[in-house]
């Protein structure tokens, strides 16, 4: 097996991409209305509680990722069977990106072509990138944060004139519950699934800080959703914000500063496309991994194509049509998300530190 | 490393030639829509839609057509559309919309759906009410050969200097039929006959309740409606003044202007506080009225104070008991300032807002008197 090792710099690019993927063009927590602010906040609250358990996981099995963790707590059999579990989530998770992915450029830009068409330009894309390596797409997703952050503050600053602060007011209307309940939404929806890095990273012990890697990206991505949120409400106000399916898109449609400077919505599938290459790739790459790990292959690179093939083909059969993944996305992926996302990586530290104190005493 | 040679050469190739969009299609296989208008009749939508038609060449040349046709529904009217001129039309460059009053009565959301919910049509797009008369007489009765819609467009954005008329946009539009407290108004555009020509006027504002048209508003009470709304951005003020046996027309320009609103509850009683603050030129004094002096500024000063507040009152008044329709959005700032009373009172609001008290405040502030210090004095 490969060892590679990235930067902490490279991983936080990574991670930040891989956070703000498809949340900021299907927005988020539209459900607390006009608090989507402070809904954004708390989800990063909670995140920030579950990311504590990852990076212990990290830090317990230095240079091992999650899959191989699996396999010396809890034995060849259960290991495996446990990885299986997240091998299915990561491809799904990918298959659901890459849905995302089309259905937006269906929808905004090219309603005739069929779905397979950006799909698979982007999905050869993907493949080949994974191929060349964790190092590659590290150093591709410290370029794209820099590029991407400032097309995002440029954007917003452009649109402050539409901005009306009372589409923000009153404050907590309608009570804490909803705001609550989006609030786990935007837990699961985009911020906890970086359980995915715990199978695609693996750290080195003297390069890699896990600690600072995900809270220092768990911060940045988090402030970006916040303030790409937080235009959307200011400029669209709730009630026209909840029907659409992209806001953040028709956010930037209403730019319009004189006859120069409009019709600059590209900015945002600029956005989404780098976006959601690193998120795609990220998934193919934990799935590569894990199943590396599970037929004991000596490299994930002969499979990257076949995998990334069927991630693909799956993502064409996941809904019938945009209402499905609309309601899937914001009404039953949190629950289903759950287990993945909180309940096993908290079993696997408590099974972990019960090993490893056996381990210590005997 | 000949074969990597031979592949980038023709991965260069296939870049340059092969390359472009699957649903390939040239400029002249669309028609660019600029303006669109639509009537009803019978449950029939009648859709007109100014089409620009551009030659190639050396001397290239832009002129518009006029193409109708009807439909159950609005995207069927549309689809109609493509008989004429064989082509797609293509609604990103439209500009205005023009719905005629008969449609705007039965209800807005039928005609707005197709609107917000293709992708075409920008949310930019302005939307006006042609006031007892068909929308198609408006673009039928373009003069030359400019793209008629577009200088609607323009008419639109000249009252900024003007305050006639309200400027709206379609996303604008939604926003204020989609929130609670208020209800949304829209600019009217009408016929006038110069010089034997009827040409298009863009004065006064159409008053909805939900999405429906129930009234009108002129120019003038217009003007007083941007004030209360806040979107003054210029315009005058006009008035007969009349200090120490002089009486004068003055004309008073303005350039800025801030209004508060904010509701009080008192006594089991709502009652809402308006401040207007208008920062103003003296622009024009057609008589011998000595602004020089502080005395004479204040008292032309209060004159307008009380004209404006007056207007103001006036206004409300109307729209409580003939349109019972709250356009100013007092509802929205009361649940802004109090959304523990906005929840109790949601329910009735239409009944409230009719026996709702105003208090109003008006402030004007004379910050300069143009270019002259003096007005021009007869001397004997």
């Amino acid at each position: 097996m490969i060892r590679e090792t990235i930067s902490d710099k490279q991983a936080i690019s990574m991670m930040t991409m891989f956070i703000i993927g498809s949340s900021i063009v299907l927005g988020v927590g539209s459900e607390a209305k006009q608090d989507i602010w402070l809904a954004i906040i708390i989800g990063i609250l909670f995140a920030s509680i579950i990311i504590f358990v990852y990076v212990k996981i990290h830090s317990l099995f230095p240079e091992k990722n999650l899959f191989e963790i699996l396999n010396t707590i809890f034995g060849k059999y259960l290991g495996k069977f446990i990885s299986l579990l997240y091998i299915w989530y990561s491809f799904h998770l990918g298959a659901l990106v890459f849905h995302n992915f089309f259905q937006f450029i269906k929808v905004v830009s090219f309603p005739e072509t069929p779905e397979y068409v950006p799909l698979v330009f982007m999905g050869i894309v993907c493949i080949w990138v994974v191929k060349e390596g964790m190092e590659v797409l590290g150093r591709m997703s410290f370029f794209f944060t820099i590029l991407l952050t400032i097309i995002i503050i440029l954007v917003i600053s452009l649109n402050s004139s539409v901005m009306n602060i009372n589409n923000i007011r009153p404050m907590l209307y309608n009570g804490i519950k909803p705001v609550l309940n989006s609030a786990f939404g935007i837990f699961s929806f985009p911020f906890a699934e970086t359980v995915i890095f715990l199978g695609a990273f693996s750290f080195d012990k003297n390069k890699n800080n896990p600690f600072k890697i995900y809270y220092i990206s768990l911060l940045f991505g988090g402030t970006i959703i916040l303030l790409v949120s937080l235009r959307n409400i200011l400029v669209l106000g709730c009630s026209f914000l909840e029907s659409l399916y992209f806001p953040a898109y028709t956010a930037v449609e209403l730019i319009e500063i004189g006859e120069f400077i409009q019709r600059i919505e590209v900015a945002v599938s600029v956005v989404f496309l780098y976006a959601g290459f690193i998120k795609i790739s990220s998934c193919l790459f934990c799935t590569l991994k894990g199943i590396e790990n599970l037929f004991n292959l000596d490299s994930y690179k002969v499979i990257a194509a076949p995998v990334g093939l069927l991630m693909m083909t799956f993502s064409c059969s996941l809904y019938e049509s945009i209402m499905e993944m609309q309601e899937w996305a914001f009404m039953v992926y949190k629950y289903y998300a759950f287990p993945f996302q909180v309940i096993i990586p908290l079993i696997i530290l408590i099974a972990a530190k019960i090993k490893l104190k056996k381990q210590n005493s005997s | 490393m000949k074969f990597k040679r031979a592949l980038l050469i023709s991965i260069i190739f296939n870049c340059l030639f092969l390359s472009g969009c699957w649903n390939y299609r040239e400029i002249e296989q669309f028609s660019i829509v600029s303006g669109l208008a639509i009537d009803k009749s019978e449950n029939k939508y009648i859709l007109t839609a100014e089409i620009i038609e551009s030659t190639g060449g050396r001397d290239a040349k832009t002129s518009t057509k006029l193409i109708s046709s009807e439909g159950l529904t609005i995207f069927d009217a549309l689809r109609n559309m493509i008989r004429y001129p064989g082509k797609k039309l293509y609604f990103s460059h439209t500009k205005v919309i023009i719905i005629s009053s008969e449609t705007a009565k039965e209800g807005m959301i039928p005609v707005l759906d197709l609107i917000n919910r293709d992708i075409e049509p920008r949310y930019t797009m302005k939307i006006l009410i042609s006031k007892n008369i068909e929308a198609k007489k408006i673009l039928e009765a373009k003069s030359n050969s400019e793209i008629f819609c577009y200088t609607l467009d323009d008419m639109i954005d000249a009252q900024k200097n003007l305050s006639a008329a309200p400027e709206v946009e379609v996303w604008e539009f939604i926003n204020d039929i989609c929130k609670e407290g208020i209800s949304a108004s829209l600019p009217i555009v009408t016929l006038e006959m110069i010089n034997d020509k009827s040409t298009p006027k863009v004065e006064g504002t159409a008053v909805f309740k939900g999405d429906k048209l129930i009234g009108y508003l002129n120019g003038k009470d217009t003007k007083t409606f941007l004030f209360i709304k806040n979107k003054i951005k210029g315009g005058l003020l006009t008035k007969k003044v009349d200090i120490d046996n002089n009486s004068a027309n003055i004309s008073l320009e303005i350039f800025g202007n801030k209004t508060k609103i904010s509701p009080k509850f008192e006594n089991g009683k709502l009652l809402i506080d308006i401040s207007t603050d208008t920062d103003v030129s003296i622009g024009e004094i057609s008589g011998d009225l000595d602004f020089s002096k502080e005395e004479i500024r204040e008292k032309i000063k209060s004159y307008f104070e009380e004209e404006l507040e007056n207007q103001i009152k006036d206004l409300i008044k109307k729209l409580q008991t003939e349109y019972d329709s709250d356009i100013f959005g007092f509802g929205s700032t009361i649940k802004i300032k109090m959304p523990s009373l906005w929840k109790e009172i949601e329910p009735k609001w239409d009944e409230i807002f009719k026996t709702v008290d105003v208090n109003v405040k008006s402030k004007i502030n004379i910050k300069n008197t143009a270019y002259t210090s003096k007005p021009i004095k007869i001397g004997d």
